[in-house]
Formats: C-alpha cells, sequence, structure tokens
C-alpha cells in the first residue's frame, strides 16, 4: 500500500509566559491509502497541532510532511491551492465552520470554485454532495445558524469532500455532537470511506469511537506519540501507563 | 405547562421588543432621508436666494415673511438654514465615508496581517490620537487653508485611526473563527478572505460608529467653521452661521439660534439612527427574529 501522507520527525513549540512549551515533539506516522488512523489522547497533548501542521494552517518548526510523494512543508501561496485540493479537514464546531453570512451551498462552492470550476456546475456539485451526505438540497439555501449541529456537520462534510481529497482529517469531528447524530455521522464517514476510497486522519479523544472507525490508533501524550497499534491491541493490551490510565477512564 | 407558558411570554416579549427596534428604524431612517431630500434639493425649496443681501431689512425678527429673521445683511435665515444643511450634511458625510473607508480598510489589513508591518501602523495611529484632535485639525486646516474640503481633509487626518483600530480589533477576533481557516483550506487567497469573510462579519460594529460619527463630524467641522476655517463666506454652513451671528446673541439672537437649533436636530437625529442601527444590528435580536423564522 503507498502512503498517502507521510509526517516525518514533526515539531512545533509554542510560547508561553517567555518559555518555550512543546507541543508536538518529534512526531513520525504514516497514513496509508486508504487507511484510517485514529490519532487519540487527552485535550492539550497536541492533537490539532499535528492537525494545523499537516493542514498547513500553523507552520512548522522542524520535520517533513510528505503528501503523496510531494513534500509540502514548505509549500505556499498558489502552491497551498494544489495542497488542498488532496487535503481537507472537518472541525470541531460545525457551525462555527461555516460563515454565518453565507448560505451553506455557497460555502461549499467556494472550494469547487476555487478550483476553477464554473459556478453552475459548482451549484450542481454542491447540492449533489449535500444529498450524499443525507441533507436534501434545500439546505443549500440556509445559513449555519438556521440548520442544527447534525445537519451543519454533515454540509461541513459534504465541503471537505466536494473536491475528492485523498486525506481528509476530521479534527475531532463528532465531540460537539449528541451520541445519535455521532452514531449518524461516524456511519456516514465509514460509507463515504468505502465509497469515495478515502484515507482519514480521525482525530477524538473518545476510545470508544476510534475503536468504532479506525484501522490503526496513535496514542498520544504530552505532544509525542507514546503507543500505536490496531484499535483491539490498544484496547486490550495496552503498553503503556498512560494508555492504561485513558482507558481506563473510558471504560 | 409552566414552562411552555413562560415560553410563550418570552417569545411574546421578544418579538414586541424586536417590533418597537424596527418601528424606531424605521422612524429615524425616514427623518433622516427627509433632511438628506431637504439638503439635496435646497437650491429648489429655498425662498430667498441665501446670499442676497438686503440691508433694509438687516436683522429682521422672525416674522411670516422671514420666518427665521434676517441676519445683518438682511439675508433670509430660513433659505440659508436650508441651504447650509446642504453643505454641513455633505461635509460631515464625505468626512465620514473617508474616514471610515480608510480606517476599515487599514484596521481589516494589519489585523489580517499582524507581525511588524501591524506594528508599525498602529504605532504611526497611535501618535494621531496622542494629539488633542481638535488642536491639530486646526493646525492642518491652518496649514491647507480655508475652504470646507480642506476642513475634511484636516479632521479626517485626526480620526480615522478610530475606526483603524476598531477594525483590526474586530479583524483579530474574527481571524481566529474556523470558518477563515475553512476558506483556507477551500483554496481562498487573502484578498477572498479578507473581502467574502472578515469584512462582511465586522460591518455591524463599524456601520454603528459610523452612523454615531456623523453628529460628532458635523459638530467639528461646525467648530473649525466657527474658527473661520471652513465653509468661506458667502456659502451658507451652519458652523460659520454661529461665528457670524455670536456678536448678536443678546441684540439679534435668532442669527444665532436657527443655525444653532438646525445642527442641534440633525446631530440629534443622526446619534439616535446610529443607536437604533446597533439596537437592530444587535445579535440578540437577531437571534430572537431567526427564532421566530424557524
Amino acid at each position: 500500500m503507498s502512503a498517502v501522507l507521510e509526517v516525518k520527525h514533526l515539531k512545533k513549540a509554542y510560547k508561553h509566559d517567555k518559555e518555550m512549551v512543546q507541543a508536538v515533539n518529534n512526531v513520525s506516522f504514516e497514513i496509508n491509502s486508504g487507511e484510517c488512523l485514529g490519532l487519540v489522547g487527552e485535550s492539550g497533548c497536541g492533537k490539532s497541532t499535528i492537525a494545523k501542521m499537516v493542514t498547513r494552517l500553523e507552520a512548522v518548526d522542524e520535520g517533513e510532511i510528505c503528501l503523496n510523494d510531494w513534500a509540502i512543508t514548505r509549500v505556499s501561496g498558489k502552491a497551498l491551492r494544489s495542497v488542498y485540493q488532496q487535503i481537507q479537514m472537518v472541525f470541531q464546531m460545525p457551525v462555527d465552520s461555516f460563515n454565518p453570512r453565507i448560505k451553506l451551498g455557497e460555502g461549499i462552492m467556494e472550494s469547487l470554485i476555487n478550483q476553477g470550476i464554473g459556478r453552475r456546475e459548482a451549484k450542481a456539485k454542491a447540492r449533489e454532495y449535500l444529498e450524499i451526505c443525507g441533507l436534501n438540497k434545500t439546505f443549500a439555501e440556509r445559513y449555519p445558524h438556521q440548520v442544527s449541529g447534525g445537519e451543519c456537520q454533515r454540509a461541513s462534510i459534504a465541503r471537505a469532500i466536494a473536491i475528492k481529497p485523498s486525506l481528509l482529517i476530521c479534527d475531532e469531528a463528532t465531540s460537539a455532537l449528541d451520541v445519535t447524530v455521532q452514531a449518524q455521522i461516524i456511519k456516514m464517514l465509514k460509507c463515504l470511506k468505502k465509497d469515495l476510497g478515502m484515507s482519514y486522519l480521525f482525530i477524538s479523544h473518545d476510545l470508544a469511537l476510534v475503536q468504532e472507525i479506525c484501522d490503526r490508533v496513535m496514542v498520544m501524550h504530552n505532544g509525542s506519540i507514546v503507543e500505536q497499534g490496531t484499535p483491539d491491541e490498544i484496547i486490550r493490551y495496552p503498553k503503556e501507563d498512560y494508555t492504561k490510565k485513558l482507558i481506563d477512564s473510558v471504560f | 405547562m409552566e414552562s411552555t407558558i413562560i415560553n410563550s411570554i418570552t417569545v411574546r416579549v421578544h418579538r414586541k421588543k424586536k417590533d418597537c427596534t424596527m418601528m424606531k428604524f424605521y422612524v429615524f431612517l425616514i427623518l433622516v432621508i427627509l433632511l438628506l431630500l431637504v439638503a439635496a434639493f435646497a437650491p429648489q425649496i429655498v425662498p430667498y436666494d441665501p446670499c442676497a443681501q438686503d440691508l433694509m431689512n438687516a436683522l429682521q425678527p422672525p416674522s411670516a415673511e422671514h420666518p427665521f429673521g434676517t441676519d445683518r445683511y438682511g439675508r433670509d435665515m430660513l433659505s440659508r438654514v436650508v441651504m447650509g444643511a446642504q453643505t454641513t450634511i455633505y461635509a460631515a458625510l464625505l468626512l465620514v465615508g473617508i474616514i471610515t473607508v480608510f480606517g476599515t480598510l487599514v484596521g481589516i489589513f494589519c489585523g489580517y496581517k499582524g507581525g511588524k508591518i501591524d506594528s508599525l501602523i498602529m504605532r504611526i495611529s497611535d501618535v494621531f490620537l496622542a494629539f488633542p484632535g481638535m488642536v491639530f485639525a486646526i493646525a492642518v486646516a491652518g496649514v491647507l487653508g480655508g475652504g470646507i474640503n480642506n476642513a475634511v481633509v484636516a479632521l479626517a487626518c485626526i480620526s480615522w485611526p478610530k475606526f483603524a483600530r476598531l477594525a483590526r480589533g474586530q479583524a483579530l477576533s474574527v481571524k481566529t473563527m474556523p470558518y477563515i481557516a475553512a476558506a483556507k483550506l477551500s483554496g481562498s487567497g487573502p484578498l477572498k478572505i479578507v473581502f467574502k469573510h472578515i469584512l462582511p462579519n465586522i460591518t455591524g460594529p463599524i456601520l454603528v460608529t459610523a452612523t454615531l460619527d456623523i453628529g460628532t463630524m458635523m459638530m467639528e467641522l461646525a467648530g473649525l467653521s466657527f474658527l473661520g476655517l471652513g465653509a468661506m463666506p458667502p456659502i451658507a454652513e451652519w458652523g460659520s452661521m454661529m461665528s457670524d451671528g455670536r456678536s448678536m446673541l443678546q441684540t439679534a439672537p435668532w442669527v444665532i439660534l436657527a443655525p444653532g437649533c438646525a445642527i442641534f436636530i440633525t446631530v440629534m437625529l443622526f446619534n439616535l439612527l446610529g443607536d437604533t442601527v446597533r439596537d437592530v444590528l444587535d445579535p440578540k435580536t437577531k437571534r430572537s427574529g431567526n427564532w421566530r423564522k424557524k
């Protein structure tokens, strides 16, 4: 299997009260084509920082990120557009991830138009992907505050998959939703993975969810990867103390 | 049951409050539009030529013929006040327009870009804010010479930092919202992000400040004209009319009261409109509106 994403020795430090805090410390991993990699850990352990660095929303201090064998660590300007054709992200707060003054359909169309697709075609595609994500086309004409959190998250997934990325990053994509909606979204993500053959980086603090959707899991603590393996291995036979504590607190 | 009753009462209170706000907004908006129409069609409305002198009828008290009286050159005060509306309101709107657009663009640029350029521009704005505003404007107007357009430039020099600071603060908070990150991931460039995603989300507070500033700017323009650094005679302008009449406050008070009342009413009207614009754009009233729609 070829690697969609390869991350090597990634480091990131933030300045906090005149001291440097190492948010991500020497993290390396790879995601294979069609694979779903889970990233778990407590709040503040550096999961979202990794997502931001991989999507180039945050600058990388040290290390390298390769997307389909293309080093994207220092890519900037218009070349980033090509990166975003291959990587997309679903955010934690669905309603906040849409501009409150723009209709959902228009929000989905934006990335399509930026990729050079004509307005009319983009409009039709936006509606098509809303339907793929279980929303009828009337949702394209609604504003983010006029739909529920779950519906908005579906629209946000539609926006992310509309340009057919090879990697979808879900940064706590279900934590702001209630349990039933969470189950629906996970089911949908599983179907999309099967139908579109995308790879996922699934960031969560919920081990049960990760067990449900991921092929492989990495446990993160204080900016470093402490353990990785299949969900069953990690949950049944944890090696590290931190992983044991994490599992005890959930199950 | 009890909670349903409380809920329905809350909904009714929300609706009533919102309806009242909207009604106030429309009333003030109509009044302001009327005022603007009077200013726009002033030359057609005025009963006399505002610059025509008639020394035989100088300093006449208000009468049926001259409802606001006449000034020391026998010019009809009503005609001059109506014509003065054109000059004063034109200058105030032009000034507010310039400082709002310029200040907002500078502020958004600084807020979005950040770093050294932001610090540099903000320190420059601090320098402008450190001077006593009116004194600085008098100095600039003095250098540029009299005339209403120069007065506008002088006041624009001291007033833009307020809008730059406001826009910068708003841009800084909007910049961190996930939808800006989502727009970046959509492949949108900085210009598109600024004009499509940041600007529309910060217009509310800027619009309110601009509306409230129309009154303030009118006062400051009147102040400059009062000092002889604004509109040049014989152009009718409320501030310079008050300046002309100040020696006659005791003998012919109407000469100063007519433009004074005009300034008072206009400034109050723009301030009230600014207040209601703020209420209309208030997210709480907005939210209750959406709730209703649902």
